[in-house]
């Protein structure tokens, strides 16, 4: 078999690559959705871990240890096949939840890491200006972090693509589920897989080019060149 | 500085020598030359290591070190090509679609232990209703000649190289519907289709017997390793099985690799445990001297 033969019967062949393009779609509408509720959970986690209250502050560490020391995959199989049995959520909804306690975690602690990051100096010397704790917030503390943190932010959305690979054993059809099956069926492991890959290093680099557009439209407004 | 230099080169090179002594293919212990290991398919419920436990005196005198299990069918091919494996043990049927697809492997008949593999499926224990009446079902299908022609259209032909249309299931509004796991990686058993549809004969299998019991039928796409998980939790209420086995004494077997809490129904086919190998695997020459 010559390889555009293999390359028709992967992709094209019986509509395969519909096929695809939905598993595509289920990989993007899980770590979407996740990393939307995952990151307003994270920033909230974050906002109790630095609280001066040791009970609030030591619920946030545990709740940051054990989510990110424990293998996503048992917190989707623990979820799925435990906690939301009996009821009636669909297995995306229980996926999105998973991967949303899982990148909480994680933005939780970029986000503390972040803000510490921010000279305290800054804020300090806002406040003695008369500035409101809010406004020091969103004025000078806000932005810096936010800075500091959107590197590491953005390799935690390309890991969430990533880790959404294991979906398929809460009877998802995701991506990855979807080239295995198109393995199995063609026999031909190698190029469906190689496939696989070129499809999700697409995605990933989608994200950065995201925050790369971002990031020149910031500077543009501002006259500067990157 | 140096004392401690030497003592991490002596540990190295004394753990690189381990490495190499591991997994070495063609080493001899007990009555046969050993070439490597056998690799298959998840089971439901019996692990690699109890496999390996259960079937110790037996592998004493095979051509293979142990068993190695696989989730999907695909990661066992790879592992075979790359030579972790040099046997990919599953039923004849698989091996045929493998073969028929691959031209560097080739298919034998298990070297020395042959053994008949009965396809059946597995139900939760409360099911015991609907498990008598696909039984029923079975036997009827077995007597019409509705499974011959299944088999015939859903196994030969798509080894063949057919591709069937998907199996379109037929709704009983008020009826009940059962929850069907299929794994998508045993073709043409068990199999997903260009167009994302559940195809297969084990598929076309519980449909007709849907048709015949006038109940709706669901097919959720499972990992092979999580059918069992699946099937205790409710998410769904019949998976396929296949265990070593004969129709005679079906009722009787010792099934180590049977969840607990399950029932199973008859068995609707048999077929050879069969072997694929690479066709330059040393396995291969094996079979001239018999």
């Amino acid at each position: 078999m010559t390889f555009s033969e293999t390359l028709y019967k992967i992709l094209i062949q019986g509509g395969s690559w519909k096929t695809i393009l939905n598993g595509l779609l289920v990989t993007a509408q899980i770590s979407f959705f996740a990393l939307l509720l995952g990151t307003v959970i994270g920033a909230l986690i974050c906002f109790l871990r630095i609280r001066k209250n040791p009970v609030v502050r030591n619920i946030a560490a545990i709740y940051i240890a054990v989510l990110r020391g424990t293998p996503v995959l048992m917190l989707l199989l623990l979820l799925y096949y435990g906690v939301f049995a009996g009821s009636d959520l669909n297995p995306v909804s229980v996926a999105i939840i998973t991967f949303a306690l899982n990148v909480s975690a994680h933005v939780a602690e970029l986000l503390r890491s972040a803000l510490l990051a921010v000279d305290r100096g800054q804020a300090e010397a806002a406040r003695t200006l008369g500035f409101s704790a809010a406004s020091t917030f969103r004025l000078i503390t806000m932005p810096q972090m936010l800075r500091t943190a959107k590197p590491v932010y953005q390799s935690t959305i390309v890991n969430l693509i990533q880790w959404t690979s294991v979906v398929g054993y809460v009877t998802i059809t995701d991506l990855t589920r979807v080239i295995n099956n198109t393995a199995s069926r063609t026999m031909r492991p190698f190029p469906t897989i190689i496939m696989g890959m070129i499809i999700y290093l697409t995605l990933s680099y989608i994200v950065f080019g995201l925050f790369s557009l971002s990031d020149r439209i910031k500077y543009r407004k501002r006259g500067e060149t990157i | 500085m140096k004392k401690l230099i030497s003592l991490t080169m002596a540990l190295m090179i004394a753990f690189s020598v381990c490495l190499s002594g591991c997994g070495a293919n063609g080493s001899k212990t007990g009555k046969f030359q050993k070439y490597g290991d056998i690799g298959r398919l998840s089971k439901l419920n019996i692990t690699e290591d109890k496999l390996n436990e259960v079937l110790k005196d037996i592998m004493v005198d095979s051509i293979c070190n142990k068993y190695v299990f696989y989730d999907t069918l695909t990661d066992m091919l790879m592992a075979l090509n790359r030579g972790d494996i040099v046997v990919l043990e599953t039923d004849q049927n698989t091996v045929r679609y493998i073969v028929s697809r691959n031209e560097g492997i080739v298919d034998r008949p298990p070297y020395l232990n042959p053994n008949t593999l009965m396809f059946s499926m597995l139900l939760r224990e409360e099911d015991t209703e609907l498990r008598d009446q696909i039984s029923t079902c079975i036997t009827e299908m077995n007597e019409d000649g509705t499974i011959k022609d299944l088999r015939e259209r859903y196994i030969e032909n798509v080894i063949k190289g057919d591709e069937p249309d998907a199996i379109v299931s037929q709704e009983f509004s008020g009826a009940r519907t059962i929850k069907v796991a299929v794994t998508g990686d045993r073709p043409p058993m068990d199999y997903v289709s260009a167009g994302g549809e559940p195809l297969g004969f084990n598929t076309a299998l519980i449909a007709e017997i849907a048709r015949r019991l006038g109940i709706n039928v669901e097919f959720i796409n499972v990992n092979c390793g999580a059918r069992g998980i699946s099937l205790a939790t409710g998410v769904c209420d019949i998976v396929f099985w296949m265990e070593i086995g004969d129709f005679e004494n079906w009722e009787g077997a010792d099934f180590e690799d049977q969840p607990e809490n399950t029932i199973v129904t008859e068995p609707y086919m048999s077929a050879q445990l069969w072997w694929a190998v690479r066709s330059d695997s040393p396995v291969v020459n094996l079979y001239l001297d018999q």
